[in-house]
């Protein structure tokens, strides 16, 4: 059974079939590739045949096993599991593509990079310097902020370290996120080299090792202290207590930290224990008193907030007294 | 006036403290390499000539004094002319962050330099004469390391835990005082 259109519309205006057919020529003349077939356009239907035609459907769907509505069957517990892996993996990605975690991507991906360009050197220095030098070349090209991201790590650390004694520096928001972007793709390209354990050890494995420990403690004080004071940006008015240093932050830094100077050890020569004992006191020395400004940082975000807060008061009451 | 006076001695504590800190272990970093465990280990790679060696490690002592006398004359000397240069760069940096930032990095100053002479008087020295204590002591070598790290994390913990109590202690009290003075 066709439906008609134009028997519906002509049953609803209740126009004569004369008014239709001109009203059809018209709209054939305006659709030239028409939607309605022309041969569909007869006045042999009408409503209530529309209306039998609706009560036969519901008829089917009724004879249909479940009432027409298929019900999908739920996972079994394999399916389950797997799932929820791709949910979990597939929210990892979507992490990952946003712009504020390039830096991320590409440091780890530079440092697994440099891992395995130092392992290929122990097979064949040549193979290894040349995965190396691409590795590099591509990485920079790839990605030039890298470049950047180095320069101000050496800077807010190494330099500020000559320069100050320490690594604290008192910075606004935007100069914290930026440092510590750069302080997280640092760790991320050497965090790797803590790994160095299961390459077999030559010069260049060494070498990669001892930059990768120095420059993990060094990053992982820094990174604890950047993340700390924009906790303090964040939240000007939180309550500091001593309970803080349990925070899971600091305990994955102060792991890092260890895992840094335990790897150190491991390669520090006989009879250089007293040099090692030297370095020990001088990261924990950075260590302390990177951690110590973190709570008078707070406190001075607090007392200068405090401050301001009332002295624009005191100003808007001057203010309104003028305007009233 | 003594409020200004112990303001203004605060943020010189806060500012100098670090930076002789740093300059200080770079100072004694030699005692740690004048030591005969050291020298034993650097005999292949510097002394070609056991007389040489031997000459060295018999007078150890005069090389330490001598390295000790120098430290304490031109080294004292030196570190002054640091202090002085950091000293204008300090002033610099914080008129312009005066303009900058208005009273925060002062304040941050005025409190850092209330704990950090704690760090430098009591923790740093400890640390130093526990390792250099440790090194003299006949056990194997990871007991040593073993017994360095178990002190000084157990240091590292007591000294942020009273730093916290100290400064939430502060804060209230400050913050009270701020309070009474604006009504």
């Amino acid at each position: 059974m066709r439906i008609n259109v134009w028997a519906i519309i002509a049953n609803s205006f209740r126009v004569d079939g004369h008014v239709v057919a001109i009203f059809r020529r018209v709209i054939s003349s305006v659709f030239p590739y028409n939607i309605l077939v022309a041969s569909e356009l007869q006045f042999v239907v009408s409503l209530s045949e529309f209306e039998k035609l609706e009560r036969a459907l519901e008829q089917k769907t009724q004879q249909e096993s479940g009432g027409g509505i298929r019900i999908i069957p739920p996972y079994s517990r394999v399916g389950r599991v797997l799932v929820g892996i791709y949910e979990f993996l597939r929210g990892i990605f979507v992490k990952l593509e946003k712009a504020e975690n390039k830096h991320l991507i590409h440091g780890l991906l530079l440092g697994v990079a440099l891992f395995i360009s130092v392992w290929l050197f122990y097979i064949n220095p040549t193979f290894g310097i040349i995965v190396f030098v691409f590795m590099l070349v591509y990485h920079i090209v790839s990605y030039p902020d890298s470049v950047r991201h180095v320069q101000r790590f050496f800077g807010l650390t190494i330099f500020g370290l000559v320069r100050r004694g320490t690594i604290i520096s008192i910075l606004e928001p935007e100069e914290i996120e930026s440092g510590l972007s750069s302080i997280e793709f640092i760790l991320t390209i050497f965090v790797w080299g803590l790994l160095a354990v299961f390459i077999p050890q030559n010069t260049i494995a060494i070498f990669y090792e001892v930059a990768s420990a120095v420059l993990v403690g060094i990053s992982s004080i820094a990174y604890y202290y950047f993340s700390s004071i924009n906790k303090c940006w964040d939240d000007p008015t939180r309550e500091i207590s001593e309970r803080d240093i349990f925070s899971y932050d600091f305990l994955v830094f102060f792991g890092l930290f260890t895992a840094s100077l335990a790897v150190l050890y491991r390669l520090v020569p006989l009879g250089f224990h007293s040099v090692f004992g030297w370095f020990v006191v001088f990261m924990t020395y950075l260590f302390l008193s990177s951690v110590m400004a973190i709570p008078n940082f707070q406190t001075a975000v607090s007392i200068s907030l405090r401050w301001r807060g009332i002295s624009s008061t005191s100003d808007y009451d001057l203010l309104e007294g003028i305007l009233s | 006036m003594k409020k200004k006076l112990l303001v203004i001695e605060n943020i010189r504590r806060a500012w100098l403290l670090n930076t002789t800190n740093f300059f200080v272990l770079l100072f004694i970093f030699p005692f740690y390499l004048l030591t005969p465990r050291v020298l034993t280990s650097l005999y292949f790679v510097f002394f070609t000539d056991p007389r040489g060696y031997l000459l060295v490690v018999e007078n150890l002592p005069v090389f330490l004094i001598a390295y000790s006398l120098l430290a304490v004359s031109f080294g004292a000397f030196l570190l002054f002319r640091i202090s002085m240069a950091v000293q204008r760069a300090f002033m610099n940096q914080i008129r312009k962050s005066f303009r900058k930032r208005g009273n925060l990095e002062l304040i941050f100053y005025v409190v850092y330099g209330d704990c950090i002479p704690h760090l430098t008087l009591f923790f740093v020295p400890v640390m130093i004469t526990i390792v250099l204590f440790v090194d003299l002591i006949d056990i194997d070598v990871v007991f040593r390391i073993g017994m360095v790290f178990v002190i000084f994390f157990v240091m590292i913990f007591y000294f942020t835990y009273q730093n916290l109590r100290n400064i939430s202690r502060n804060l209230t009290k400050i913050k009270s005082l701020l309070d009474e003075e604006n009504g």
